[in-house]
C-alpha cells in the first residue's frame, strides 16, 4: 500500500514539475509611474507665453500617479520618435517619454503643437496629436495634453482641464472684511472673481452642467441662497426664508437643490425644486441636520446631524426619509461628500483634537484617514474622476487649499495670494 | 217484569247478617254491623216505595159487564179500532219520530263526530303547522345561534389572530431593534477593530520595513547561502522574479477585481525574449501596465542549472490581479 502511495505521489510531483509555472502578482510598486516630459522644442524661436511641457509635467506630478523626471537628469532631449534612444531612457528607469514640438503660425496667429507619448518598454508610440491654440489658450491646451496622457496610461479620465471655485477672505480694516468668490483652473491658476461682498459667503456647489454656482451669501443682510451663471455673472436669489438658508447642493440632474432651512423652527434638510419653487422637507428632528449632499444616483442624501449628541454622518433615502447613521468612530464626523462612483464617502473627522479628511468604504465600512499631517482640514470636495479631494486647511496663520489623492498617497497645496482661502468646490468635467 | 227479591228474603238476609255479626265478639264489627243496618234499612225503605205500582199490577182487575146493542158494539168496535189505529198511528208516529230523532241524533252525532274529527284534523294540521313553524323557528334560532356562535368564534379567532399578529409584530420590532442595536454595536466594534488592526498593521509594516532594512544591511553572503539551502531552487527564483516584477508594476487606479495573464519567454541569460498577453482583463491600460511590469525587469533571475531553467523558467506565466 505504501508503495502505491509513494509511486502515485511521485507521478503527481513529476506532473507538477512539468506543468507551466504560474507566478501570482497581487501587489505593485508604491512609487509613482516614472515619466520623462521632454521640453517641447520651440521651432522658429517665437516667444511662448506659457511653458506647455512644464504645465503638463506639473499636472501629472500633482496627480500623485506620476513621477516626472527632472530635466537636468535627461541624457537627451528628443523632439521626435525616431530621435529616442530607448536604452538611455530605460537606463534612467523611465516607462514613458513625452516629447513634442511647438511652432507659431504668423498666418493663423496660433501656436501649433505636435506631441507624442512613447512607451519605452515596448518601444512604441502610444499617443500622438497635433493641436493649435492662441496665446491665451496655451494653458488650456497644455491641460488637454495632460488629460490625454493621464487617460491613455491609467485608463481614467484626467481632471486637469476642470475648474475649482473657492472663497477668499481679506481683512480690509478692523471691522471690515472682503469676501470674494473665485473660479480658477484646477491647478489654481488663471483665476477670476465671480462675486464679492463685505458679508460672508459659504458653501459653493457646482451645477452638473458646469455653468452655474449655488452658494450662501449674507450680502442682502440676511442669509440667502443664490445661483450665479458663471459666464454672464447673472445672479438669482433662490431662497430667503426666515432663519437659516444654507449649504445648497445641486441634485445630479440639476433640477433641485438640497439645502438646510430653519423656516419651520429648527435646522432641517429640504429639497428645493428649481422649476416649481416648492420645498420638500426630508428630516424632522430636534437635533441640527445640515450639510447635505447627494448620492451619485440622486436617490439618497448624506448629511451631518447631532441627533445622537455629537455631529455624525447620516444617510437617508429621499423617498423613505428614514435616517441611518454611517459613522461611529470618533465624536465628530461632518460635511459628507460621496465619491463619483458612490463607493466611498469623504468627510471631516476629528481625531485627538485635530480635524482630518477621512474616507469610509461603503461596502466594507472600512475607514481611512487621508490627511494626518495637517490639523484643521475642512470642506472636502471630490474631483470628477474620483481620484483627488480638494479641501481647505490651516497652514501657518492662514487657511489654504490642499489636494490629496483618495488613497491618501499624495498631497499638495495650491498657491494663493489672497489671505484666507476656504470652501473649495471642484467642478464637474467641463467638456 | 223486574224480578225483585221478596220482602221475606230480605229480612232473612238481614237476620243472617246480624247473626254473623253477633257471633263475633269484636266491638269493631259491632260498629260495622250497626252501620250496615242503617244502610240496609235505608235500602229497604227505598225498595218499599218503588214496589208499590208492582203490587198494584199484580192485583187482578175485575171485569164490569154491561149489555149493549149491536150497533153500539159496532160503533164501539169501530171506535176501538179507530182508537187502536190512532194508537198504532201514534206509535208509528212515535216510532218514526223516535227514528227521526235517532237518525237526527245519529246525524248530529256523526256531524259532531265529523266536526270533532275535522276539528281534530284541523287541530292536528294546525299543530303540525305550528310544529313545523316551531321547528323552523327553532331551526332558524339554531342557525342564528350557530351564525352568532360562528361570528363570535370568528371574531375571537380574528381577535386572537390580530393579537398574535400584533404580538408577532411587537416581537419582530423588538427583535429588529435588538438586532439593529447588535448590528450597530458589531459595526462599531468592527470599525474599531479595523482601525486598531490597520494601526497595528501599519506598525507591523513599519517594523517589517525596518527589519528588512536591517536584515538587508546585515545579510551576508553566508546568510544568502543559508537561505539558498533552505529554499528549493525553484522557490528561490520564483520569489526573486516576483519581487522584481512587483517593483516594476505601477497598478493603474480603479483596478481592483481585474486580472491579466502573461506568458513570459526568457533566454538562459535571464533576458526577456518575449511577452504575450494570454488572458486579457478587458481594460487596455491595466493590461498595458502588466506588460510593462514584465518588460520593466531588466534581467530575470534564473537558475544556473540548465535543466531546471529549461523545465521551469524558459517559458512561464504570470497572473496580475491586485488584491
Amino acid at each position: 500500500m505504501k508503495l502505491i502511495i509513494t509511486v502515485f505521489s511521485f507521478l503527481v510531483c513529476v506532473q507538477s514539475v512539468y506543468a507551466e509555472l504560474m507566478i501570482e502578482i497581487t501587489e505593485g510598486s508604491d512609487t509613482a509611474l516614472p515619466i520623462a516630459i521632454v521640453p517641447f522644442a520651440n521651432k522658429g524661436g517665437f516667444p511662448i507665453p506659457y511653458d506647455v511641457s512644464r504645465i503638463v509635467a506639473n499636472d501629472l506630478q500633482r496627480s500623485g500617479d506620476f513621477d516626472a523626471l527632472p530635466i537636468g537628469k535627461m541624457l537627451s532631449l528628443p523632439e521626435k520618435f525616431d530621435q529616442v534612444h530607448f536604452r538611455d531612457w530605460r537606463m534612467l528607469g523611465q516607462n514613458y517619454v513625452l516629447l513634442g514640438q511647438l511652432k507659431y503660425s504668423e498666418y493663423t496667429k496660433k501656436y501649433v503643437i505636435s506631441y507624442e507619448l512613447i512607451d519605452v518598454l515596448s518601444q512604441q508610440r502610444v499617443l500622438g496629436e497635433v493641436l493649435s491654440a492662441g496665446p491665451k489658450g496655451l494653458r488650456k491646451l497644455a491641460h488637454k495634453i495632460s488629460d490625454a496622457v493621464y487617460e491613455v496610461i491609467t485608463g481614467v479620465r484626467g481632471v486637469f482641464s476642470t475648474k475649482i471655485a473657492y472663497i477668499t477672505l481679506k481683512q480690509l480694516t478692523k471691522n471690515k472684511q472682503e469676501y470674494k468668490l473665485h473660479v480658477a483652473d484646477a491647478d489654481g491658476k488663471n483665476d477670476f472673481v465671480l462675486f464679492k461682498s463685505n458679508e460672508p459667503m459659504l458653501s459653493i456647489s457646482w451645477s452638473n452642467d458646469g455653468k452655474h454656482l449655488a452658494y450662501q451669501s449674507f450680502h442682502s443682510g440676511r442669509p440667502a441662497i443664490y445661483i450665479q451663471h458663471i459666464r454672464s455673472g447673472d445672479q438669482r436669489k433662490v431662497t430667503s426664508f426666515k432663519g437659516l438658508n444654507s449649504a445648497p447642493m445641486w441634485s445630479p440632474d440639476d433640477s433641485s437643490l438640497v439645502m438646510t432651512l430653519s423656516k419651520d423652527g429648527n435646522a432641517e434638510i429640504y429639497i428645493y425644486d428649481l422649476a416649481t419653487n416648492k420645498v420638500n422637507r426630508l428630516t424632522n428632528h430636534y437635533g441640527i441636520d445640515t450639510e447635505a449632499s447627494w448620492s451619485p444616483d440622486g436617490k439618497e442624501v448624506v448629511f451631518t446631524s447631532d441627533r445622537s449628541g455629537k455631529p455624525q454622518v447620516y444617510r437617508m433615502n429621499i423617498k423613505e426619509k428614514k435616517p441611518e447613521r454611517l459613522t461611529f468612530v470618533g465624536n465628530y464626523n461632518a460635511r459628507p461628500r460621496f465619491s463619483k462612483d458612490g463607493e466611498s464617502l469623504y468627510y471631516v473627522h476629528r481625531s485627538r483634537g485635530s480635524f482630518h479628511i477621512a474616507a469610509i468604504n461603503m461596502k466594507t465600512e472600512e475607514q481611512l484617514v487621508l490627511t494626518s499631517k495637517t490639523s484643521l482640514d475642512e470642506s472636502p470636495s471630490v474631483s470628477p474622476n474620483g481620484r483627488m479631494i480638494i479641501y481647505s486647511t490651516l497652514r501657518g496663520k492662514n487657511s489654504v487649499l490642499a489636494v490629496v489623492s483618495v488613497d491618501g498617497g499624495s498631497k499638495y497645496f495650491l498657491p494663493s495670494n489672497s489671505g484666507d482661502v476656504r470652501e473649495p468646490a471642484w467642478s464637474p468635467f467641463l467638456n | 217484569m223486574n224480578k225483585r227479591p221478596s220482602q221475606k228474603t230480605k229480612i232473612e238476609l238481614l237476620l243472617n247478617a246480624i247473626k254473623s255479626i253477633y257471633s263475633t265478639n269484636d266491638k269493631r264489627f259491632l260498629v260495622a254491623s250497626l252501620l250496615l243496618h242503617i244502610v240496609l234499612f235505608s235500602m229497604l225503605l227505598v225498595s218499599w216505595q218503588s214496589s208499590d205500582p208492582v203490587k198494584l199490577n199484580s192485583i187482578p182487575s175485575s171485569v164490569q159487564a154491561r149489555v149493549i146493542s149491536l150497533d153500539e158494539l159496532k160503533a164501539l168496535r169501530s171506535k176501538r179500532e179507530a182508537e187502536q189505529k190512532k194508537i198504532v198511528d201514534r206509535k208509528k208516529a212515535l216510532t218514526k219520530q223516535k227514528k227521526d230523532k235517532l237518525r237526527k241524533k245519529e246525524l248530529k252525532r256523526k256531524k259532531e263526530l265529523k266536526r270533532k274529527k275535522d276539528l281534530k284534523k284541523k287541530e292536528a294540521v294546525a299543530k303540525k303547522k305550528k310544529e313545523v313553524k316551531r321547528k323552523a323557528a327553532e331551526q332558524k334560532k339554531i342557525q342564528i345561534q350557530k351564525k352568532e356562535k360562528a361570528k363570535k368564534e370568528r371574531l375571537i379567532k380574528e381577535k386572537k389572530q390580530k393579537e398574535a399578529k400584533q404580538k408577532e409584530e411587537e416581537l419582530l420590532k423588538k427583535k429588529n431593534k435588538v438586532s439593529e442595536q447588535i448590528k450597530r454595536k458589531v459595526r462599531e466594534q468592527r470599525l474599531l477593530d479595523k482601525m486598531l488592526q490597520a494601526e497595528a498593521e501599519r506598525e507591523q509594516d513599519l517594523e517589517r520595513e525596518l527589519e528588512a532594512e536591517r536584515a538587508a544591511k546585515a545579510l551576508s553572503r553566508q546568510q544568502e547561502l543559508a537561505l539558498e539551502q533552505e529554499l528549493s531552487e525553484t522557490e528561490k527564483f520564483l520569489s526573486l522574479i516576483r519581487s522584481r516584477v512587483v517593483n516594476q508594476w505601477h497598478i493603474p487606479p480603479k483596478s481592483t477585481g481585474l486580472s491579466v495573464v502573461l506568458q513570459i519567454k526568457l533566454l538562459p541569460t535571464g533576458e526577456l525574449s518575449s511577452v504575450r498577453i494570454i488572458e486579457r482583463s478587458g481594460v487596455k491600460a491595466f493590461d498595458q501596465s502588466a506588460e510593462n511590469a514584465a518588460r520593466g525587469v531588466q534581467k530575470y533571475p534564473v537558475p544556473e542549472k540548465r535543466e531546471l531553467f529549461e523545465k521551469q523558467f524558459r517559458v512561464f506565466s504570470m497572473r496580475f490581479a491586485p488584491s
